[in-house]
């Protein structure tokens, strides 16, 4: 689907997703996306962390319980984090969150873990793209009562 | 020193009257703060938090997330002045700051996730023989997330599951798995209160509806919660240890002797007044107890409370823990703990990557202990 058919809908779920992206690699592919002109859809939200390595998996899951319908954490390719390795200790600490998911019988397709870099412009805004149409099908998040 | 003077000062006002006429009950004889461990490595003094209550009913953010609410200042107060029911209430009054939770807060958002976000129960992944319809279940409590948010190489607290099972199993008993969220004994003694209500509702339902007769745990904080601050009706709940006792004569232990050393859990302990059945059990395992020096109703608490405030007087409550359980059994004892936090927070400090200390005791639960010591029969 193009953004052009999801805002002409009125009924379409519009998801509310966070993205927390580093500095040195996907917030500059974000910006890379931006000159370039790629539309991305305006449902991302982007937190801009130093390096992957510093979300801990409290932020992702805080930003469930606050609303996000989606959390995908964006960092460097592996062997490119500007801290060396924050990018694979932050693959570790969010796998590992991942599996608590499980534990907790929460939807893990509503979180990502991507590496764009800073040349991957036109990828971001494909991955936000489709990162977004999956959150919408799986509709907005449930919060029992 | 860790505990400063903070200038954030709240304004309390505790309503209940019951509380006011016990804290005035006291007499500023100090037992409190003497016998307090954090007292031991801070400024932090239970008997001027009272003196400041009573004068002009304030408390400092600090003093109210130091307490540990072990229950010892209760133990050897001679008024019998119930300090940590003081701290909880307030802490329920006043609201505790997120930053200063031990991991990020982690423990308690996922709490409020597994009310907020699913409509069931952690969902479990154990060996060994599980029989739904049996009227003994186990419930492992919150463990296998300590794997997932803990950063331990060496510990594994699924094993602590697992081991429960074992032994269970080997007792002859299927026992059901009983898919709960948390206790929310956390929850309740951070004073969120909404949090736990809404546990404690979804727990009751579950086990009430599940037909059991008996709820099985390893975890003393659990055991607390479900025993005393639940309404179970006729379900019967017992910690491991004490399972294990009623049903001893199923196991058949190894023959090698061995010695350890116990520690008593504040909510198993003090809070429960249980210091027989895990003292019979590790015994009849064949091992023999050479006790701490503080112990039962002395115990000292295990340094963090309910994941909050781990600091350097938490580490220096571990670190002594472990120096009286090698004067105690020696530099390649084991230490026995009953409940799965102690369990983490000394293996944390005993595992910690920049150590100050080369103790190389080994902290073990007591159901693993049980479990590598027996079989049946
Ligand atoms: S031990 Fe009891 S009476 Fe003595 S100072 Fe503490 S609270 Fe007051
Ligand atoms: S409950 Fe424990 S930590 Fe808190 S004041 Fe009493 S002895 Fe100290
Ligand atoms: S001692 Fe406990 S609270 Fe402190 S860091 Fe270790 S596991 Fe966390
Ligand atoms: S700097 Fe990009 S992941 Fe570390």
């Amino acid at each position: 689907m193009t953004q052009a058919e999801t805002t002409t809908s009125i009924k379409v779920f519009e998801p509310t997703i966070i993205v927390f992206a580093c500095n040195w690699c996907s917030y500059a592919g974000a910006d890379l996306a931006g000159v370039s002109r790629l539309k991305y859809p305006s449902n991302i939200r982007i937190v801009r962390v130093m390096c992957s390595g510093r979300v801990d998996p409290a932020f992702v899951m805080k930003a469930f319980l606050k609303g996000a319908d989606g959390v995908m954490v964006a960092g460097c390719h592996p062997g490119d984090c500007h801290y060396l390795e924050g990018n694979l200790r932050a693959k570790e600490r969010i796998d590992k969150m991942v599996e608590a998911m499980k534990i907790l019988g929460f939807e893990k397709d509503r979180f990502r873990l991507e590496w764009i870099s800073a040349s991957e412009g036109k990828r971001f805004a494909q991955i936000m793209t489709e990162f977004t149409e999956q959150v919408r099908t799986l509709g907005p998040i449930k919060k029992s009562e | 020193m860790v505990i400063s003077e903070s200038p954030v000062k709240y304004e309390l006002d505790v309503k209940s009257d019951e509380l006011k006429s016990m804290l005035q009950a006291c007499y500023q004889c100090s037992s409190c703060t003497s016998a307090c461990p954090v007292r031991r490595f801070s400024k932090f003094n239970p008997r001027k938090i009272i003196h400041n209550y009573i004068f002009d009913f304030q408390v400092t953010e600090d003093e109210l997330t130091a307490c540990l609410t072990c229950g010892l200042c209760l133990e050897v107060c001679p008024q019998k002045v119930d300090f940590p029911e003081f701290i909880r209430l307030s802490r329920e009054q006043l609201g505790v700051d997120e930053d200063k939770f031990a991991h990020h807060n982690i423990f308690n958002i996922m709490q409020v996730f597994m009310n907020e976000m699913t409509d069931s129960g952690m969902k479990f992944d154990y060996e060994g023989e599980i029989d739904p319809e049996s009227s003994i279940a186990y419930f492992p409590g919150c463990i296998d997330l300590y794997d997932k948010f803990l950063d331990l190489k060496e510990t594994s607290f699924h094993q602590i599951g697992q081991s429960a099972i074992n032994v269970i199993n080997k007792t002859g008993i299927k026992p059901n798995l009983l898919s709960l969220k948390c206790c929310g004994h956390d929850a309740y003694w951070t004073g969120d209160m909404d949090a736990y209500d809404q546990v404690r509702e979804y727990n009751t339902k579950v086990i009430k509806e599940s037909g059991i007769s008996t709820l099985v745990v390893s975890c003393a904080e659990c055991y607390y919660s479900f025993e005393d601050l639940y309404d179970l009706d006729k379900v019967k709940v017992q910690h491991i240890s004490q399972f294990i006792e009623e049903r001893q004569d199923k196991l058949q232990f190894k023959e090698e002797a061995t010695t350890l050393t116990y520690h008593d859990p504040c909510r198993l302990g003090r809070f429960m007044n249980e210091y027989d059945s895990p003292r019979n059990v590790l015994e009849a395992t064949g091992a023999s107890i050479k006790e701490l020096s503080s112990n039962k109703q002395f115990t000292k608490c295990c340094g963090v409370s309910a994941w909050l405030r781990c600091d350097d007087a938490s580490r220096a409550i571990m670190l002594r823990k472990l120096e009286e359980a090698t004067q105690a059994v020696g530099e390649e004892g084991t230490l026995g703990v009953a409940c799965s936090k102690c369990y983490a927070h000394l293996n944390c400090v005993l595992e910690d990557k920049k150590p100050q200390h080369n103790f190389k005791i080994k902290v073990k639960e007591l159901g693993m202990i049980v479990d590598e010591r027996s079989s049946s029969k």
